[in-house]
């Protein structure tokens, strides 16, 4: 029995390894560029950039909400950064901290609006992401800040071989959330609650507490993957952050984490990234039209959000049953 | 097997618990361990519990029994910290204490495994048992080989040989249960409630069960069992409570002093006094309405009942005992997968409501008319017109408002819907006019039978009277009702016959003589 569920969840991980590993040698053999030393710097950069995002994604879909805001709150850190740089000349070692807190408080200020509230965190990030990225524009009159300093222009292009230095974030990151998710109370009540709310409330877990804490989070990595993003595209853009809600979805529902909440991976959204940069990747190679890109991640979403929710139906006919859908056929008083 | 960790009364010798579990009859200062005194609340149309008490003594089992509706739920959600009562106490030990939220009653000792199933799924076995207070090892870091370890003990002492890290996911109904136990015991709480905690256990796993009960009692738990078999309650408990319409029905007795008769009377009581509704003159027409031996995909099995023209049929049973759900499978929401479903003597077969309703004239009036019945921000008139859009549409599609409204009129004003206009949005009218609509808008379907299900719950009792006369009428007018209710005196005054059901099986029939006290007997003789 927990054998066969067992290797199900390894299955879906490893699948997803093993068309990440395909599509890698049929683009090497396809391509001589592929395999280039700076094109895979390239490709390794992004995956680490997408995966930061994917996984502030994921932090608050396992609560059960969504955070819409991830981007504006990405954006927002990278301008306020260059703004502290080019207008005020703080140094860095003060800049990097005020950055991380205002990405933390800006989660926690959609944390504490949700559980306020009680309206859903997918329309209050919608609105704050609104208000986030407003004050983006108005300290940028919507340009770019270009006058950032050159120990964070340098670190944007940092590498060694094909190992891009801002990668550190993302394991530090990824380490950090295995270890919240799998081996503290906090993260594990994150979980329970989005797995079975009543449940959890009825267990003595402080739901309150556990969502704020998990947009907090959500925030803070948005913040992270704001102030790399500058440091990659060398500008603090107010821009930054605009593309990354599509590809967080995609990544993290390609990986088998489910919307509703409950259930997370990290190794899964690490190979959900990597599918989608290593298309990605291919069409950059090939010169085809950057639009489409968006298209096929569209339609790669709902091929992955179809394909779960048929997987869950093939377990609900068999043994495995969802618990919140067990048949309400034992007698229960009033 | 790590005796330790077996019972709590090692755990306490090794100092390693937060209660404190004194010897039986030994009350810290001569109060009982738990009062629950006038407690009131009441919900929309409904005064759940109306001055309900409770009295808990260290080392007791207390049964806390009563019928559908009865405020047994409401009274453990109170004591929980779930509900807020508007009026009444609390006290432990003599103590006035009060739970704003469930963390509060965890913090005083109160243990409690709910009705509703309520593990946390792709968890394992040994985390949702320990999920309250995770063990930390080094770092603070969650210690998953002691989860499993004192997870481990609590299973063993159920005897539950499911593997503490299966995931919950892989278990039966029955193991997960056990699970919800081990996780009340767990708690080590000196107050432990169990709400209906035998409903899927075999009755080896029930006797298991009793025995830790037992011990835990004699080591001073105080345990409130709350339960619809009685004979689980003759062979436990040591005191019962009765409740009834949210008010004790008698003082807490000892069970030896009461036998199983006295405790029916105590929870059915008297029907509560009614108008009697007219003799009806046209008799019971052919039937129009027949399944044979029909299984369902949601659990019904081997179901056989016949309704006929101008007869009112009521299905009677404990929540859940899959009244709704069959009402779902003649509608062809759920799935008929086997025997004969016949309308009007011939077969039938029926895929979706649409067909249910334009082919073979069936309505359902939902049980959930908040949820499911009304579209609740619409007006009145498109709430009953819904069904008939389709009719009053013109050549292009186009539905004259005007038709609309004088299609609708008339059934408003048949079954007097109080509403300023018929522009009024549906979500502003009270519950009892509500409940009118849904039939309305049925009644403009044109439908021959109808499915009522639990058509009075939160409505108050001029308004029920009235919803009941409504429902006379319109089988005197020859349709065909299949009444669903869990309300005792409510299908005793309408339905012709009573059908009980039990666990997706119909159990019994009683030919209906309006008798409230010999018919409830016989209807809790089938459940109990």
């Amino acid at each position: 029995m927990r054998l066969n569920l067992r290797s199900v969840v390894r299955a879906e991980a490893f699948v997803l390894f093993i068309v990440v590993l395909l599509g890698a040698t049929a683009l090497s053999l396809v391509s001589s560029q592929f395999l280039q030393t700076f094109n895979i710097y390239v490709l390794l950069y992004n995956v680490a950039l997408s995966t930061l995002v994917a996984f502030g994604q994921m932090v608050v879909v396992a609560t059960g909400g969504m955070n819409i805001s991830l981007g504006a709150i990405g954006g927002l850190s990278a301008v306020v950064a260059a703004m502290l740089m080019e207008w005020h000349g703080w140094p860095l070692w003060l800049i990097i901290p005020v950055v991380l807190l205002g990405g933390t408080l800006m989660g926690f200020i959609n944390g504490f609006l949700t559980v306020k509230t009680g309206i859903s965190a997918f329309v209050i990030t919608l609105a704050m992401a609104s208000a986030y990225t407003g004050a983006s524009m108005a300290i940028t009159n919507a340009n770019p800040i270009y006058g950032i300093y050159e120990s964070v222009r340098s670190l944007g292009q940092a590498r060694i071989g094909v190992f891009p230095w801002p990668a550190v974030a993302t394991m530090v990151v990824m380490a950090g959330l295995a270890t919240w998710f799998h081996r503290m109370t906090s993260g594990r009540q994150v979980l329970a609650l989005g797995g079975n709310r009543t449940a959890a409330e009825l267990t003595g877990v402080p739901i309150g507490r556990r969502v704020i804490q998990a947009h907090v989070i959500s925030g803070l990595i948005a913040s992270i993957a704001g102030f790399l993003t500058m440091a990659r595209v060398q500008a603090g853009a107010p821009t930054i952050g605009n593309a990354w809600l599509l590809p967080g979805f995609a990544a993290i529902v390609i990986g088998g984490v489910l919307l509703e909440g409950g259930k997370i991976t990290i190794v899964g959204v690490l190979l959900g990234v990597a599918i989608l940069e290593l298309i990605a990747n291919a069409l950059a190679i090939s010169h085809t039209d950057p639009f489409f890109v968006t298209l096929l991640q569209g339609a790669l979403v709902l091929v992955a959000v179809i394909l779960g929710q048929a997987r869950r139906r093939m377990m609900a006919k068999g043994r495995v049953r969802p618990l919140g859908a067990l048949p309400s056929t034992e007698p229960r008083a009033e | 097997m790590d005796q330790e960790r077996m019972v709590p009364e090692a755990q306490d010798q090794a100092g390693s618990t937060t209660t404190a579990t004194l010897p039986p009859g030994r009350e810290a200062n001569g109060r009982p361990l738990l009062e629950m005194q006038g407690i009131r609340k009441a919900f929309p149309g409904v005064q759940a519990l109306d001055g309900a008490e409770l009295t808990l003594k260290a080392g007791e089992i207390l049964a806390l029994v009563g019928e559908n509706g009865a405020g047994k739920s409401t009274l453990i959600k109170v004591l929980t910290g779930l509900y807020q009562p508007e009026a009444g106490e609390i006290l432990i030990e003599g103590m006035e204490v009060r739970f704003p939220t469930p963390r509060d009653a965890m913090k005083h000792g109160i243990a409690h495994m709910p009705q509703e199933r309520n593990l946390i799924p792709y968890f394992s076995v040994g985390e949702n048992i320990m999920l309250e207070s995770l063990p930390r090892g080094r770092f603070g870091l969650v210690d998953y080989d002691r989860i499993h370890r004192e997870a481990r003990g609590w299973l063993d002492m159920l005897e539950v040989q499911v593997e503490s890290r299966a995931s919950v996911d892989d278990l039966s109904i029955a193991q997960r249960q056990l699970v919800e136990i081990a996780r009340a015991i767990s708690r080590e709480g000196r107050i432990l409630v169990l709400d209906e905690p035998t409903a899927s256990l075999t009755p080896h796993e029930t006797e298991t069960l009793f025995g830790v009960l037992r011990r835990l009692r004699d080591q001073g738990v105080g345990i409130i069992f709350v339960s619809h078999k009685l004979e689980e309650v003759f062979a436990l408990c040591d005191n019962i409570v009765v409740l009834r319409d949210g008010k004790n029905a008698g003082n807490k007795t000892a069970i030896a002093e009461i036998d199983r008769d006295g405790v029916v009377t105590r929870m059915v009581g008297r029907a509560p006094v009614t108008q009697e509704l007219p003799e009806r003159t046209e008799g019971r027409g052919g039937p129009i309405l027949e399944l044979q031996h029909v299984n369902t995909s949601s659990g019904g099995r081997d179901i056989s009942l016949t309704l006929h023209q101008g007869e009112i049929v009521g299905l009677y049973g404990l929540v859940g005992a899959g009244r709704t759900e069959l009402a779902r499978a003649i509608i062809g929401i759920d799935k008929v997968t086997g025997g004969q479903v016949l309308v009007k003597g011939k077969k039938a077969t029926i895929r979706s409501v649409k067909s249910a309703l334009a082919r073979h004239r069936i309505g359902y009036v939902s049980e959930n008319r908040k949820e499911e019945g009304l579209i609740q921000m619409l007006p009145l008139v498109s709430n009953v017109s819904i069904t008939i859009w389709r009719k009053l549409q013109n050549l292009v599609g186009w539905i004259s408002s005007r038709l609309e409204r004088k299609t609708v009129q008339p059934f408003v004003e048949r079954l007097e819907i109080k509403a300023p206009s018929l522009n009024t949005v549906v979500a502003s009218l009270s519950g009892g006019n509500q409940q009118k609509v849904s039939l309305a808008k049925w009644l403009a379907a044109g439908v021959d039978v109808l499915i009522i299900d639990e058509p009075t719950v939160g409505i108050d009792v001029r308004t029920k009277a009235n919803l009941h006369e409504l429902i006379w009428e319109l089988v005197q007018r020859g349709l065909g009702i299949l009444l669903i209710s869990s309300d005792m005196p409510e299908i005793v005054r309408l339905a012709d016959r009573i059908l009980v059901m039990r666990r997706g099986e119909i159990k019994g029939e009683i030919a209906n003589d309006h008798d409230y006290e010999k018919t409830s007997e016989l209807i809790m003789g089938f459940i109990h």
